[in-house]
């Protein structure tokens, strides 16, 4: 599982990267820097993801054509969820979590006494709903 | 006198909180009384209890349901003032029975000066704030976030949550 899970970070800087301009892999690889076998592994992975494109485009002058890199809509589209989630903020502090780990002790030791921790919610919701109704502010 | 999240429903929105909090206001011996009547009466307390403690959680050994007792809640100054802005509510429809919610500036004071203060408990302050907004008497919070030093962090969460009352913008 964790074989198929693409490393986003580094998907998203290529897919960035060729987002406005179509670049070849050496000119990708020299530009996103790090491990230069890795980048050719992650854009062979992004093309049969077909969220990159590999076209060809001949030159003016002598040589090969040139194989360009761009970003596809797909991969368009993975930049823009890429960009929502890294802006989205997390507002969980210590206490937060030690309340959530006693909150998960609580439900623990209600499931060990055979008491359904969703009905002592429900519970708690109607209690909850009562006081709501019959406060008089 | 109901505290804690489950006093939120009263003046903000309703979300069903599992700790249920009480407040009380006792002396030493009566304390002491009231923590041996709960024990015969078939609640559980923490073995090697402080017999002063600033809380402690009782448990009902038949429906395991636990409340959290304060005799020292952060933020709180038992006196007329806070007694009179309390409100009644019914839990429980079937009922006649009757119990004290905390009014809602203690409310917002409490929750912000809880030494343990989480980023819900914050939120709870601006659902009071938003909902309760215009009909709190500020001067009241204002006074009892100073003696409770909370009041950078109130300032701060008004600002913030756009509940800063418009006497005090201009």
């Amino acid at each position: 599982m964790a074989a198929a899970l693409l490393q986003m970070d580094q998907a998203a800087s290529i897919l960035m990267h060729c987002s406005t301009t179509p670049l070849s892999v050496s000119e990708l690889a020299t530009t996103v820097r790090g491990n230069h076998e890795q980048t050719i592994s992650l854009v062979r992975e992004l093309e049969q993801r077909r969220l990159l494109q590999s076209s060809t485009v001949k030159t003016e002058s002598r040589g090969r054509p040139r194989q360009l890199l761009q970003t596809t809509i797909l991969g368009e589209r993975y930049l823009s969820d890429y960009r929502s989630l890294a802006n989205l903020r997390l507002f969980s502090n210590d206490n937060d979590i030690r309340k959530a780990v006693l909150h998960a002790d609580l439900a623990a030791k209600l499931d060990e006494q055979n008491i359904s921790p969703f009905a002592r919610f429900q519970e708690l919701n109607e209690l909850a709903r009562n006081i709501a109704r019959t406060a008089q502010t | 006198m109901l505290i804690g999240g489950q006093a939120l429903p009263a003046y903000g929105r309703i979300r069903a909180s599992q700790d249920v909090d009480l407040a009380i206001a006792i002396n030493y011996a009566a304390l002491t009384k009231l923590q041996q009547k709960l024990m015969q009466l078939g609640y559980q307390l923490p073995a090697g209890l402080d017999p002063n403690p600033p809380l402690f959680v009782l448990t009902d050994l038949k429906t395991h349901f636990e409340v959290e007792i304060w005799t020292k809640p952060d933020g709180i100054f038992f006196d007329k003032e806070l007694l009179r802005r309390r409100v009644k509510v019914k839990p429980f429809p079937n009922s006649s029975f009757e119990m004290f919610v905390i009014g809602p500036e203690d409310f917002i004071v409490n929750k912000l000066a809880r030494k343990d203060r989480g980023t819900q408990d914050e939120q709870d302050v601006v659902s009071v704030l938003r909902k309760q907004m215009g009909k709190l008497d500020y001067e009241y919070l204002s006074e009892r976030a100073q003696r409770a030093n909370v009041t950078e962090l109130l300032q701060e969460i008004m600002v913030s949550s756009g509940t800063r009352p418009q006497r005090e913008e201009t």
